[in-house]
């Protein structure tokens, strides 16, 4: 008898409430741009806010008031930029579409350790002792997986201690980028397939030493490159999508095998 | 129980924020500019007072099982009514105080009102409780930003006097400079000057609370019993 009084005062409680409350929305009712809605269901939903606005929410709303372009979600990519601009009423612009990359090759058992680290799985942690890596090379990838972690698109692995981006899931937000405490993380233009997987800055006798696969700038790339693509500048090797014509000459003649032929 | 006493109670002998110690949480989060602080301060006043209201009114068909649940389902739909209030009328103040505004649902000191007085008292009392312990925390809430942002950026009545001159409730303008804000101690504008803040508040209150029982004891039991008369 009990519960049923119980049951019978918060349920008399919650209709007199939700009688009050159905009242109130009328009453206060605002105006929500109809736009707004309409954009947000073009978009992607992750909240990976590579448009750098909070969320997907906030860049459609952005978006309904005219304060944002159309085309900045790469998430979504050009098809949901069409849609938005149709929506906005206006032109869409091109989205070049951005994958990140990760130009390091040295995971374990190539790139010599500094020491054996076992603190906390965190870029950051490990970066605390000496020489901002546990790896004798102070340009590699730690692999603690930070930006494992921080992809909200399965995009990102570690392979041997090395984080390695798979083009065909990333959709280029830049959530890797922001995260990794060494800036090791860049986004290159999707149609670049070549790049060179090292970033080591020291001098070629020195990388010998401590990395079996790092770029010595030997030149050779830039001697054999047929665009004038790739140049070797602070003593290591670097391509410009502009230029590059995809050849792969350079990936044949590095003789360290630095420079990857990226898939797909 | 009279006005006046329970005035005194609210604001001082029984602060809900320096002698019960609820409410905390919004009340070091929000207290950066007089406009959020007079904003929070009456938005809690309002939901208590009403809430209170209908607690007592229904306190004796209340099943004390679940009493809990229904003061929760109480709270909630006047938070609800005074939140889609302030984002019709103060948007600016909905957007500043932000998420502060649907915690006011778990805010203790709105349930510890209905638990430990509506549920014993007539609508009345608990109507003046409402109000008074209301402007408890109004008071406590309005000293904080004043010496947040006096000591934090120099400033007074950030908001809220631009907010009285051009009666407009934007919420934006810098109140009264009083002096340069590159000589504040920015830290107390952070959410540590918060907890500093409120910490020496409640020292200076103990403090005053524990000399003003003192000064009781000496003066001997007859003004005691006088007070009590009143």
């Amino acid at each position: 008898m009990s519960v049923l009084y119980a049951v019978l005062v918060l349920g008399a409680l919650g209709a007199v409430f939700g009688a009050l409350l159905a009242v109130a929305a009328k009453i206060f009712h605002v105006e929500v741009d109809p736009k707004q809605a309409a954009v947000r269901e073009c978009l992607a939903g992750a909240n990976c806010g590579g448009c750098g606005y909070p969320g997907c929410d906030g860049y459609a709303a952005a978006v309904a008031k005219g304060e944002a372009p159309c085309n900045k979600c790469v998430a979504s990519g050009p098809e949901a930029a069409a849609r938005i601009a149709e929506i906005m009423g206006v032109a869409a612009g091109d989205t070049e579409k951005m994958v990140a990359f990760v130009p390091c090759s040295g995971c374990t058992g190539v790139a010599e350790p500094r020491f054996n680290y076992t603190g906390p799985e965190d870029c950051r942690a490990a970066m605390l002792f000496g020489g901002k890596s546990s790896k004798l090379c102070t340009f590699a990838c730690i692999g603690m997986g930070n930006c494992v972690k921080a992809c909200k698109f399965d995009a990102m692995h570690l392979v041997n201690g090395v984080a390695q981006v798979d083009r065909s899931k990333c959709v280029g937000c830049g959530a890797c980028v922001d995260t990794c405490p060494k800036d090791i993380v860049k986004l290159i233009p999707e149609k670049q397939k070549i790049m060179v997987g090292c970033r080591n800055q020291d001098k070629g006798g020195q990388v010998m030493k401590i990395c079996q696969v790092g770029c010595i700038g030997c030149m050779k790339c830039q001697r054999e490159c047929p665009a004038d693509a790739i140049h070797v500048v602070d003593n290591v090797a670097s391509i410009d999508p502009e230029k590059c014509i995809q050849c792969g000459t350079c990936v044949q003649v590095c003789p360290r095998g630095i420079i990857h032929q990226l898939e797909p | 129980m009279n006005f006046k006493r329970q005035l005194k109670e609210g604001v001082i002998t029984n602060n809900p924020i320096l002698v019960q110690q609820l409410g905390m949480c919004a009340t070091m989060a929000i207290t950066t500019s007089l406009f959020n602080g007079v904003g929070m301060g009456l938005s809690v006043l309002i939901i208590l007072t009403c809430c209170n209201v209908v607690v007592s009114a229904v306190r004796r068909f209340i099943p004390d099982q679940i009493r809990l649940a229904i003061f929760v389902v109480i709270i909630a739909g006047f938070v609800t009514i005074v939140d889609l209030l302030l984002q019709a009328y103060i948007p600016a103040l909905s957007e500043s105080l932000g998420v502060f505004i649907p915690l006011i649902v778990v805010n203790c000191i709105i349930i510890g009102r209905a638990e430990a007085f509506c549920q014993k008292n007539p609508v009345g009392p608990s109507f003046v409780d409402g109000i008074t312990q209301g402007l408890g925390y109004t008071v406590v809430l309005i000293v904080m930003c004043v010496i947040r942002e006096f000591l934090g950026s120099g400033r007074f009545g950030g908001g809220l006097i631009d907010a009285v001159k051009g009666f407009t409730l934007d919420g934006t303008g810098s109140g009264i400079q009083l002096f340069n804000a590159e000589y504040g101690a920015s830290i107390l504008t952070l959410p540590v000057g918060g907890f500093l803040t409120l910490g020496f508040i409640f020292a200076a209150m103990q403090a005053a609370l524990k000399k003003a029982a003192k000064n009781k004891a000496e003066r001997g039991d007859d003004e005691e019993e006088e007070e009590e008369d009143e």
